[in-house]
């Protein structure tokens, strides 16, 4: 009998023994081996075909040779794509290292240099002129490049002295006196001598509804010809205006670019300025008049006159495209750039910028209150397709109408919240002291300073994911968790409708930051994976108006698509639905909702970047096996696409940026980018596609910091795999390479100055009985949480199991 | 020859010519090379002014223009370095473009052609709707301080400064173009160097490039200085692989060899120290030296040691070779590593596992 139960259990033990020893041997014999033979970012584990993949997409993705799929840079998109382009270039070597342009560069200059203005509200692009005043190429700058005032119906209007070369009307005194304004490349300009004032004058032809034109701003140019002079004697610009029935103008209808510009600086003698007068403000201009002349005065100081040229490119309306975003967009993308840089002259020249962008989410749009209004920007009123200028959003999804108090731009505030208490606690962390910045409130006159503590931040992050959570309650119009629909709607629009067309982005995106409960992520997630069908989704008449399962009928084997048929999540493979309801009319009023459903990317259609929430929000509920399954279906259908680019020569008789293309046109379907509507966004402005591969570290191996100087790794390894590695990683300027495998963490050729920087390592326990080693050595130098171990060591060569 | 002068239009100010004579020729300059003149404390002008402050002006025959020397000790001149330079891009009209990144922003704004004439700026600045504007203030500052000057002398494009390429163009009209340096034109970090392929009359320019696929190499010397009082203060030397269509930094040659740390596999080491490494081999690939820039670092001592008490020495050498200096640390043999993790426990369990079955089997034996 012993020798029957010894021979077992010596078995079973030596069993174990070997699979254990099997599973390590990769493991180490990964750890120890070097793959790459560069300084670039390599992704290798015991699965060829994934590391095959992930290779080639960061390859093409990143956009730094001739394999790039899209003309656009990676790191110099405006403020939109600016988390997403962090989190995508900065855990691993971006520099001139490896790069020609870089990236890491780029990115620092965009946040330091971005301006956030008296309101504290961060733009959009950067405060700069157009280079040439030949082309009307400068965009509203603080917002979104559209709608401008072509796209008000007539409503209001603006002059381009640029495209049609003549003054349209206007005339120009000097003191008083007239002076013939010459038009020529592109600047209508005059030449005055010892002027105090000069006055340019427009004609009466025009209307402007102050409704469509909360915003007026100019382009202006002037060169003192007392050139020695260093400072300017221009003092002011004033804009004057007379509303219908006005016969003269009137100091009470005036303003001035010193006290209304959100950004102004003293005039030099040599001047290129874009001015924009948030008029809205103004109650003489407010949303509700008529506006029939304009008069443009420029001042001089006192004690000077301006001998020179003032010229102005142009002079336009615009509606208020600013974005309820900006704020999360910059504070998240300052704290993805510090997490793994470290970069503490950055965080300290900007932690008032910061504090002033937070201040603009709490006060402006009233996020103090729990949730972010977006209506206090013009025209964000939750409108609908027939609300000319009161149905504006914006953000990545730029054709939707967001409601008021809308889902997504509280997710962005929560996210802003919390990012903001690590960035406000690193701060304190490494001494870094800066002002409390005080902003101006939207009435331009009230101010209100800073504040905010690391607690108070948390505690309004606690509020607005309250919020968040609640269910919807349509008598009071209130709350975001649809218990029927077992999914987050967006809000109500100002008629008090929901807006719900099945926002799978969104709904991911608030179950990756951890705003929901644990029933609501499991009931959104069978949802968007297709487990769960919303039966009020099915609209009886219209087949082909929702997609609901994984996958439909409609989609052909070769990936195509049928006329009849239904529509699925899943059926454009590598990512799910933006959303999964057809949108008539909750859009910006400028787009009509006439596409089909799935063949615009907002309206059914499909991008790249829903992979990261996707497979994040899939570790999230469904764990890391559910999650990388989600990866290899992606694996599988980028080999289709490598096979159709390889057939059809790209990267040799085609461009790279072909690489897509030579695949949708085959199954004729149409890639959304370079100006084309189309259902599917993945390449061209797609930069946000390089999230895909940034998976890796954030779900698979746990990457992030959550402390000063301290990289956190949590593994999660799939079964499927038995290591995965990252080789030529970066931290705090620091290279090196790191392997997980499902108990252990290594690592590897760690290559710079380590003073001061710390491993975090978090581990699944086994057992109860679990051992916890560092480099082959037992040690009890580690914290026990919620079935994990936390071991913290310094950061260094080393590997850390847990048996 | 001194003459006073009146300026009707400037009553206020007062011109003043000065006359070099052939007829003495050890007083003549020689104008087509650089010469200065300086007018020393207490020089007295016609009317009795007095000059209060020594100031002296360089004639630069290669510019055309006189450039006052400043007292420019109060300036805090922030370090740059150059960190990359972008393949070259082919332009419209067979132009092309070279994008040089800094570490740090080298200007507030856009400043158009920086490397043109003063006076040709001053004259584009003038009409209207102009791509740029120069006020003749900014450019004697930008000039006085020697950050336009600096950008001719202080970049070399294959061996020859950009001053002296613009020179290669014989068409006065053409020269300020032949070459365009546009700061902060594409980012506020960034420098677009841009090679004229047209010259007038659509001949090809001097400087132009028509095979984009060559070594090219770009030097960037100590003293390149920038409009936001940026100054690069060692050379930087940047070569074109015409294999993998990059610029690569090419390493100076200077007397640095100081070691003021070294760090294996993360880990920093102590001058003299003593570390339990194992007996396996260490990789010269896993060692950061700090310091010693540029110069050829090589170990003895590596190789695998069993029980043995290992000295590692890590030699530099400054790549002119003219310094030296040397660090040494020792290693023990503890086991430890990657590679010492199968679990040892495991086998011990295994192997008692096996011993208990061994007994159970003598044991039945013993009661048979």
């Amino acid at each position: 009998m012993f020798k029957k139960i010894g021979i077992v259990l010596g078995l079973l033990l030596l069993f174990s023994f070997t699979a254990c020893a099997y599973q390590n041997k990769d493991f180490i014999s990964a750890s120890t081996t070097r793959y790459s033979d560069s300084s670039m970012l390599y992704f290798k584990s015991s699965d060829d075909d994934l590391d095959a993949f992930l290779n080639d997409y960061m390859n093409r993705h990143l956009r730094y040779d001739e394999n790039s799929i899209g003309y656009f840079t990676i790191g110099n998109a405006c403020l939109f794509d600016k988390e997403w382009e962090t989190k995508s270039l900065v855990f691993f070597d971006t520099t001139s290292n490896n790069v020609s342009d870089d990236r890491y560069e780029m990115l620092s200059s965009w946040l330091n240099n971005l301006p956030v203005d008296k309101f504290g509200y961060v733009w959009q692009n950067m405060d700069t002129p157009p280079l040439t005043a030949e082309m009307p190429s400068s965009t509203f700058h603080q917002g979104w490049p559209w709608p401008d005032y072509n796209l008000s119906r007539g409503r209001t209007t603006g002059w381009e002295f640029a495209s049609k070369n003549n003054s349209e009307g206007w005339s120009v005194l000097a003191d008083g006196k007239t002076v013939s304004p010459v038009v020529s490349n592109g600047l209508m300009s005059v030449d005055v001598l010892n002027a105090d004032s000069v006055e340019f004058i427009s004609p009466e032809n025009f209307t402007i509804n102050t409704s469509a034109a909360p915003y007026l701003y100019i382009d202006m140019r002037a060169v003192q010809s007392d050139i020695l002079s260093s400072d300017g004697a221009i003092e002011n610009v004033e804009i004057w205006w007379q509303c219908e029935g006005d016969s003269e103008f009137s100091t009470a209808k005036m303003a001035d670019y010193k006290s209304w510009c959100s950004i102004t600086d003293t005039i030099p003698s040599n001047w290129s300025q874009v001015m924009y007068y948030p008029l809205f403000a103004h109650t003489e201009w407010g949303s509700d008049k008529v506006v029939k002349k304009l008069k443009i005065v420029v001042k001089t100081s006192e004690t000077e006159n301006f001998s020179g040229n003032i010229g102005m490119n142009f002079i336009r309306t615009s509606m208020d495209s600013r974005t309820p975003f900006n704020s999360a967009w910059y504070i998240c993308s300052v704290a993805e750039y510090f997490k793994y840089t470290g970069d503490e002259q950055l965080l300290a020249e900007n932690l008032p910028r910061l504090r002033a962008a937070m201040q603009f989410n709490l006060t402006y749009l009233e996020g103090e209150k729990g949730l972010i209004n977006n209506s206090m920007l013009v025209g964000h009123d939750g409108g609908i397709i027939t609300d000319v200028g009161q149905s504006l959003g914006f953000g990545w999804a730029d054709l939707l109408a967001y409601p008021q108090y809308d889902l997504l731009s509280n997710v962005y505030f929560y996210k802003s919240l919390t990012r903001m208490k690590y960035l406000e606690e690193c701060a304190a962390a490494l001494g870094i002291t800066a002002e409390m910045p005080t902003v101006y409130a939207r009435n331009n006159v009230d101010q209100v300073t800073y504040s905010e503590t690391p607690q108070s931040l948390q505690e309004l992050a606690d509020t607005v994911k309250a919020n968040l959570q609640k269910p919807v309650d349509t008598s009071s119009k209130t709350g975001f968790y649809d218990t029927n629909k077992g999914r987050f709607i967006e809000g109500f629009d100002k008629y008090g409708n929901v807006v719900d067309y099945g926002y799978v982005q969104f709904n991911l995106e608030l179950v990756n930051e951890g705003i929901a409960t644990p029933e609501q992520e499991k009931q959104v997630m069978s949802w968007t994976s297709g487990e769960r069908i919303v039966q009020s989704d099915i609209d009886p008449d219209v087949e082909q108006n929702y997609a609901s399962g994984k996958v439909g009928t409609a989609r052909l084997e070769d990936g195509s698509f049928d006329l009849e048929g239904t529509y699925g999540i899943y059926d454009y493979e590598f990512a799910p639905r933006f959303s999964t309801v057809k949108n008539y009319q909750h859009y910006a009023y400028i787009h009509d909702g006439s596409t089909p459903f799935g063949q615009q990317v907002q309206d059914g259609g499909v991008s790249m970047h829903t992979s990261y929430y996707d497979i994040a929000a899939r570790m999230r509920v469904y764990g890391e096996d559910n999650a990388f399954e989600r990866l290899k279906e992606i694996n599988a259908w980028y080999n289709k696409v490598w096979d159709a680019a390889k057939e059809s020569g790209v990267g040799t008789d085609i461009e790279s940026d072909q690489f897509y293309h030579a695949y949708y046109d085959e199954l004729g379907i149409t890639l959304q980018g370079n100006g084309v509507w189309g259902g599917v966004g993945l390449d061209a402005e797609f930069l946000e596609s390089a999230m895909l591969y940034v998976t890796v570290p954030d779900v698979f191996f746990g990457m992030g910091s959550s402390s000063v100087n301290t990289l956190d790794v949590s593994p999660n390894l799939p079964s499927a795999l038995t290591f995965w590695k990252m080789e030529n990683l970066r931290f705090n300027d620091v290279m090196y390479d790191l392997t997980i495998s499902e108990n252990a963490v290594c690592v590897d050729r760690v290559l710079g100055n380590t003073d001061g920087l710390r491993l975090n390592v978090k581990l699944k326990k086994s057992s109860d009985k679990s051992t916890v080693y560092v480099n082959g050595k037992k040690t009890s130098d580690f914290i026990e949480k919620d079935g994990y171990v936390i071991v913290n060591v310094p950061f260094a060569g080393c590997t850390v199991e847990v048996k | 020859m001194v003459h006073y002068l009146k300026d009707s239009a400037n009553p206020s100010y007062q011109p003043m010519s000065i006359t070099f004579n052939k007829a003495a020729p050890a007083y003549f300059p020689d104008i087509t090379k650089p010469f200065k003149i300086t007018f020393q404390n207490g020089f007295q002008s016609e009317n009795g002014n007095e000059i209060a402050f020594e100031s002296t002006y360089t004639w630069y025959p290669e510019y055309d223009e006189w450039c006052q020397e400043m007292d420019d000790s109060g300036i805090e001149w922030d370090d740059i370095k150059p960190v990359s330079v972008s393949k070259p891009e082919e332009q419209a009209a067979g132009n092309v473009a070279f994008y040089i990144t800094f570490n740090k922003n080298i200007t507030d704004k856009s400043y158009m052609f920086f490397n043109a004439d003063n006076s040709w700026l001053l004259s584009m600045s003038e009409q209207p709707g102009s791509a740029f504007t120069y006020s003749a203030d900014e450019l004697a500052l930008l000039t006085n301080y020697g950050i336009k000057g600096s950008v001719l002398d202080c970049i070399y494009f294959n061996n020859m400064s950009l001053g002296e390429r613009m020179r290669l163009e014989t068409d006065p009209v053409q020269r300020p173009v032949t070459i365009m340096v546009h700061l902060g034109y594409t980012a506020l970090n960034q420098m677009m160097i841009v090679f004229s392929g047209q010259s007038a009359n659509g001949k090809l320019g001097a400087n132009a490039i028509i095979d984009l696929n060559q070594p090219f190499e770009f030097r960037f010397t100590s003293g390149l200085k920038t409009p936001k009082c940026g100054q690069v203060t060692q050379d930087y030397t940047f070569v074109y692989d015409t294999t993998s269509k990059e610029f690569s930094q090419k390493i100076e040659v200077s007397s640095e060899s100081k070691i003021n740390a070294v760090y294996y596999n993360g880990m920093k080491l102590e001058k003299g120290g003593e570390y339990n490494f194992g007996s396996q081999a260490l990789k010269e690939e896993y060692f950061y030296i700090e310091g010693a820039q540029g110069a050829v670092i090589s170990f003895s001592g590596l190789e695998e040691g069993k029980g043995k008490r290992r000295e590692i020495t890590v030699h530099s050498v400054s790549s002119d070779t003219t310094t030296t200096d040397t660090f040494t640390f020792y290693v023990t043999d503890g086991g430890q590593g990657c590679s010492q993790l199968v679990g040892a426990e495991t086998i011990f369990i295994s192997l008692a596992a096996i011993g208990i079955a061994t007994v159970g089997l003598r044991r039945k034996n013993k009661n048979v």
